[in-house]
């Protein structure tokens, strides 16, 4: 089963680290999306196995992405990771308040990231 | 060399070059732009191999959030610019 995910990030380099980690699973397809905004609009149309948001973007940060996708697809939102530099615990924890499936660090492994993901699905 | 490890080499290569940009905007930057680059390279030094560097990154984020004096500030800004001028 091919597992559509969904990396949303202002960072262009980042943007590329995280298409290539995750194209090493054979089983993942990767879209990145350089903001919030465009995130919104993408997942309109092209439904995701998974989304992966960074917190500090322009304009739509992480979070005010996370409540724009819960208000328009509701429980049928796929489950959200934040991606961060900012792994204190009140941190996370908020993340996770909002209804985030759990906080991926940054700076993390390329290698490791597509397992990282794969253990948030199961 | 493998299609992946070449990719990661050039994404590297292109990620020191703008470490050289982000040391020459440290230089006269204020706290705001100071924690911007610090957050950008504290996620994303350590994925290139530069631990230091985002180690760095990360205190001198870490010291803006939390008002230290502009001596600390200065300091760790400085050590940061010296650390992305060496990669």
């Amino acid at each position: 089963m091919t597992i559509h995910v969904v990396y949303v990030d202002d960072e262009e380099d980042i943007r590329e680290i995280v298409a290539m980690s995750l194209g090493l699973d054979e089983d993942m397809r990767v879209t990145t999306c350089s903001s919030g905004s465009a995130a919104v609009a993408m997942l309109r149309t092209a439904p995701a196995e998974i989304v992966l948001l960074d917190v500090m973007m322009p304009g739509m940060d992480g979070p005010a992405t996370y409540a724009a996708l819960r208000e328009e697809h509701g429980d049928t939102l796929p489950p959200v990771l934040f991606c961060t530099a900012r792994t204190q615990a009140s941190d996370v924890q908020s993340y996770l308040d909002l209804g985030a499936r759990g906080v991926i660090a940054k700076p993390f492994d390329p290698m490791c990231l597509a397992k990282t993901v794969r253990d948030f699905l199961e | 060399m493998t299609d992946h490890a070449s990719e990661m080499a050039a994404l590297r290569e292109r990620f020191i070059m703008r470490c050289a940009q982000d040391a020459d905007r440290i230089a006269g930057a204020d706290r705001e732009m100071l924690a911007v680059i610090a957050h950008r390279l504290s996620g994303m030094a350590g994925m290139f191999g530069c631990d230091a560097a985002g180690d760095n990154a990360r205190a001198l984020e870490d010291a803006i959030r939390a008002e230290a004096p502009d001596s600390a500030v200065a300091a760790l800004a400085t050590a940061l610019e010296a650390k992305l001028r060496a990669l």
